[in-house]
């Protein structure tokens, strides 16, 4: 969301078509540097990002809606497909524009053949797919709000950090310094508080 | 967007395997007459292509009306969502991390933005909303700007680079909303 606000300010990236012709950039092939006629697509490179972020951002505000009805899971599916291709234009965006070499001053065409994932597909994994399932699983499940893995994620992540601190002796240590820190700046009084915090 | 039969999917993963599986054993000594088909190379690309990991999952193997009904749900819609997992590091994460390379490579290319980068980081470091304002989002302080996060070498590159290279931890950031730091 702040990241949107702040890329979506005047300046940041180009907001017109015409930014790119005036650049200059031979298209080629990278073995023989012959050149081809078709040039790449780049889109309003500003439109594209906002789009993406925003219908990528509303469908996370959806999921976390407390209740839909039907009418409101036809939207979210719609949403959810929405999402999808705005996010595909950002992608073929953001492939033509790493394509450019900028030393050569030409677009390298073999970049994205290197990676051979299906061109429609946005991660690399089956994420794209499962996220089309949610309308079926809000069905068969209801409210998602206590079968979120947000707050699981977070504990587990505490737990594996303290568990951490207690095998490392470089972060442990780390520990320690700062217990000790703010031990010196407070007095004797938060110290037992500190060293129980560094050894739990 | 992308739509699968489920059935077809989960037959492509289960092949899939057993080549790797036969590919290995050739490897460790114990399969010497295995060798590979066009039909083999042609799968387990089918596999790659559509981001299906090889391998007999016992899951597979579970009695599954929708699957066997072929009305289409299967595996993945016999599950919860896994929000976390699947949006805010799937899709969102992509989103911040194409967007982020986009910014950094046009401000390379051309002058007319190549303070760009430093204006994205000071508004980043600068803007502090009410902390309900974004619900569920979580406002998060980026005292040292938002491209000191991407573990990317294209940020260094002057060559051209694949745009899967995302090690990132930023939508973690962005998104997670927990109530300890209410």
């Amino acid at each position: 969301m702040q990241l949107m606000f702040a890329i979506g300010s005047e300046g940041i990236v180009p907001n017109t078509l015409s930014w790119y012709r005036k650049l200059n950039f031979k298209v080629c092939n990278n073995d023989g540097g012959s050149a081809r006629k078709t040039p790449a697509k780049v889109y309003n490179v500003n439109k594209c990002i906002i789009f993406a972020m925003a219908a990528a951002l509303e469908v996370y505000f959806w999921t976390k809606r407390p209740a839909m009805s039907e009418m409101n899971l036809t939207t979210y599916g719609n949403l959810i497909d929405n999402a999808h291709r705005h996010v595909f234009h950002l992608k073929i965006l953001c492939t033509n524009i790493l394509r450019l070499d900028l030393k050569k001053k030409a677009i390298d065409l073999a970049v994205s053949e290197r990676n051979a994932v299906d061109p429609r597909m946005v991660t690399s994994s089956n994420k794209d797919h499962l996220i089309h399932h949610y309308k079926d699983m809000i069905q068969q499940y209801g409210n998602l709000g206590c079968l979120d893995t947000e707050l699981g994620e977070l504990f587990h992540k505490i737990v594996g950090k303290e568990a951490f601190a207690n095998s490392n002796k470089q972060y442990g240590a780390e520990l320690m310094q700062m217990a000790n820190y703010v031990v010196k700046l407070q007095g004797n009084l938060l110290y037992p508080t500190f060293l129980l915090l560094a050894t739990f | 967007m992308i739509y699968r039969n489920h059935n077809k999917t989960e037959r492509l993963a289960v092949l899939a395997g057993a080549i790797r599986e036969c590919q290995i054993l050739k490897a460790m000594g114990a399969n010497q007459d295995f060798q590979m088909d066009e039909e083999m190379r042609k799968t387990l690309h089918r596999a790659k292509i559509e981001g299906v990991k090889g391998g007999n999952n016992r899951l597979f193997r579970i009695a599954r009306w929708q699957v066997q009904r072929n009305i289409g749900n299967g595996l993945p819609g016999m599950l919860w969502p896994d929000i976390l997992h699947t949006l805010l590091k799937g899709m969102i994460e992509v989103v911040c991390g194409m967007s982020l390379q986009i910014v950094q490579r046009i401000s390379k290319i051309d002058p007319l933005y190549a303070t760009s980068m430093g204006r994205v980081d000071k508004a980043m470091a600068n803007m502090l909303p009410t902390m309900q304002a974004f619900f569920p989002v979580r406002p998060y302080a980026f005292t040292r700007g938002i491209f000191d996060l991407i573990k990317d070498k294209s940020l260094h590159a002057d060559k051209p680079v694949s745009s899967f290279m995302l090690g990132t931890n930023i939508t973690q950031d962005f998104t997670c909303y927990h109530p300890t730091h209410l």
